[in-house]
């Protein structure tokens, strides 16, 4: 039995504490360090800011819209330098929304990629869950060749966190 | 020995207990800060995003020095930066292991990756139309 009024004992006692509480201190910094970094780095937001930019920079030059896109004959994927098959799967990663709103405007938004990711970028914008798709809404201003002013906003979202899919080319 | 050097004893042992296990703690956070892993990853998505946002006509630049430096610490001598247009992925290796792949979405024709070895520089050359 420990005789408590023992200095020495006393002593022993407080030396197993210290090593009890470094045991702690020890596995708490190793677990919190081991979690840190065995995160994905999340670069989702810069994806889906990459993809509105060069939608918008192909789409309005110099505040004026492309007509071809609004008259349907305009492939977003290969003027704007974009994969269609990395893009627009259904079942991907990526959400590609582009609308075009204005007076006397009738244009149905194109819609590309895995249309779910929609809803999850107003669920992530209200809750900043990580779990939710990553996105990129811009408006902007431009003029059609009838000079009338047009509002373009582009939606896109990413959800793609790293590692190797399976990408089918035609 | 006296009681007075018994005590001295015990307190010289407790406090160098103590530092080497928290500079043991400390190597062990810079090891998994700066492990091979974490660098992978860090240099597959720098360079997919490198390529995402170049446009036809533009080249980039991208400096692996610190990439190469722990292939070299973990007696690596492959390819550290294996480009596969046809998928287009982009895989770094820095040690004997699957390494890290990260796609782009990019689809710029004849994409040219040139490893600059003796610089520890990647060039990303995409020519015009």
């Amino acid at each position: 039995m420990i005789n408590l009024n023992n200095k020495k004992a006393g002593e022993k006692i407080l030396s197993l504490w210290w090593f009890a509480v470094l045991a702690i201190v020890g596995v708490g910094i190793i677990a919190g360090t081991l979690m840190f970094y065995s995160k994905d780095i999340d670069v989702r937001g810069i994806e889906a800011d990459i993809i509105s930019d060069k939608i918008m920079d192909c789409l309005a030059n110099r505040g004026n819209i492309n007509q071809d896109f609004l008259d349907g004959s305009f492939d977003i994927f290969d003027k704007c330098y974009l994969d269609k098959d990395i893009l627009a799967s259904e079942q991907g990663l990526y959400y590609i929304k582009i609308s075009v709103s204005g007076a006397g405007v009738n244009f149905e938004p194109k819609r590309f990629g895995n249309f779910g990711l929609e809803e999850d970028c107003s669920i992530q914008e209200k809750t900043n869950s990580k779990y939710f798709a990553r996105c990129s809404e811009k408006n902007v201003l431009v003029l059609d060749n009838q000079k009338n002013k047009l509002k373009l906003s582009i939606l896109t979202g990413s959800n793609y966190f790293g590692g190797e899919i399976d990408v089918y080319k035609d | 020995m006296n009681k007075r050097g018994t005590v001295l004893l015990e307190q010289i042992i407790f406090w160098v207990l103590n530092i080497v296990f928290f500079v043991l703690l400390m190597a062990f956070v810079w090891r998994a800060s700066t492990g091979v892993v974490v660098i992978e990853e860090i240099y597959a998505k720098q360079i997919a995003l490198a390529v995402d946002m170049m446009k036809p006509g533009t080249e980039a630049n991208i400096s692996l020095s610190e990439l190469y430096d722990i292939a070299k610490k973990n007696k690596f001598e492959g390819y550290v930066v294996l480009p596969e247009p046809d998928k287009n992925l982009i895989t770094v290796r820095a040690a004997d292991s699957e390494g890290y792949s990260h796609h782009y979405f990019s689809n710029l024709k004849n994409l040219q990756f040139n490893l600059d070895k003796e610089n520890k520089n990647l060039i990303i050359k995409a020519p015009n139309d």
